[in-house]
């Protein structure tokens, strides 16, 4: 009879537990929906590249014909890709030497765009990017980097060698 | 016997009284069947309609050729981007009082997601329902947001439009945003 017993406060327990449920999973009133298939969305990425590569040394800079009011650049143009999916408006960033020197404050390297179908640089070539210029998605440019050790150079800079980097920044732009 | 078995038989014994008692009319009686008949429930439901112009395309103000029809597993999203997403659906409502909204759940699916530009608040979502008759062709209404019985059998093209803004940062880089759990919903309205 205990068992009896046992059971029939199962039976009411159970009772409870399934009014319960159906209560938590109505809606009051009609209700339906169905699903929109809109699936993932990818964002893209912004990135630029010279030579391919995220930083390239640049090579082949003679620096023995480097004389105060002299120019030496880069044998062929470089070329920079936007490998990314949005505008971007590249300019050239400062300067960063590697240690300090006092030829530092005598060079001027200019980062100058020179047409794409240029195979050859010159001293001085190309159009500087000053406030940007815009390469589209996939698109390439083609620069000419051209140090200038300046005329007025005080002779302790003779001999002097320095290291540098030239960044080139793409910020994105909407045409 | 114990107590417990007397107590049990006792209970038993009272309960087939109170069945005899419930069962028996004492005097005359007589009844007739009212001409009432059957009462039947309406419908509501929503399903998926395979209406032209629907996908996926990018409507930037800045893309010369939008609304441009895009496929989202090859297409990358940058700040300042808009897409729009198109879909038909078919209503079924019957009930000659049957009143209800339609809405789309992007704010709860956008809040829930955990990728970089829902969690800094850099999309944004709009929806909008056009009431289209049953060939889809024939526009009835523009920017409807509830239907009734009378728009049994009709389609509703839903536009689900997404801002990109463009203060996103670099850390939205190759997000996936996934939009699998938003649906389209018709909910009776309340009565008094």
């Amino acid at each position: 009879m205990v068992q009896v017993a046992l059971a029939a406060t199962a039976a009411f327990t159970a009772a409870i537990v399934v009014a319960l449920t159906a209560a938590g999973g109505t809606f009051a009133y009609l209700s339906t929906s169905a699903p929109l298939s809109a699936g993932t969305i990818t964002s893209g990425t912004s990135t630029l590249t010279i030579q391919n590569v995220a930083s390239y040394p640049i090579a082949g800079f003679d620096a023995t014909a480097l004389l105060p009011g002299a120019s030496v650049f880069t044998g062929t143009p470089l070329t920079v890709k936007n490998t990314g999916d949005a505008s971007l408006s590249v300019t050239q960033g400062a300067t960063s030497f590697g240690t300090a020197k006092t030829i530092n404050g005598y060079l001027n390297i200019v980062v100058g765009r020179v047409a794409n179908s240029a195979t050859t640089c010159t001293a001085g070539a190309g159009n500087v990017l000053g406030s940007g210029y815009t390469l589209a998605p996939q698109a390439t440019m083609k620069v000419c980097v051209t140090v200038t050790l300046a005329a007025g150079s005080p002779g302790t800079v003779a001999g002097q060698s320095t290291s540098f980097s030239i960044p080139l920044d793409g910020s994105q732009v909407r045409p | 016997m114990n107590k417990f078995t007397k107590a049990s038989i006792a209970t038993g014994a009272g309960i087939v009284l109170l069945l005899g008692g419930a069962g028996t009319l004492a005097y005359w009686n007589d009844s007739a069947t009212t001409g009432a008949g059957s009462i039947t429930s309406g419908t509501l439901d929503i399903s998926s309609y395979a209406g032209t112009g629907a996908g996926w395309f990018d409507v930037s103000a800045d893309n010369s050729s939008a609304p441009e029809s895009i496929s989202t597993s090859t297409f990358r999203v940058v700040p300042g981007d808009t897409l729009r997403y198109v879909e038909w659906f078919t209503i079924s409502a019957t009930g000659d009082n049957l009143v209800a909204d339609l809405a789309v759940n992007a704010d709860d699916v956008l809040d829930g997601l955990s990728d970089d530009w829902s969690v800094n608040d850099w999309v944004d979502a709009t929806t909008t329902f056009d009431l289209y008759d049953a060939t889809g062709v024939t526009q009835e209404a523009a920017g409807i947001s509830e239907i009734d019985s009378s728009d049994n059998g009709k389609r509703v093209r839903v536009t689900f439009e997404i801002d990109f803004d463009n203060a996103a940062t670099n850390d939205t880089q190759t997000d996936v945003l996934n939009l699998g759990a938003l649906e389209v919903t018709l909910t009776q309205q309340t009565r008094p």
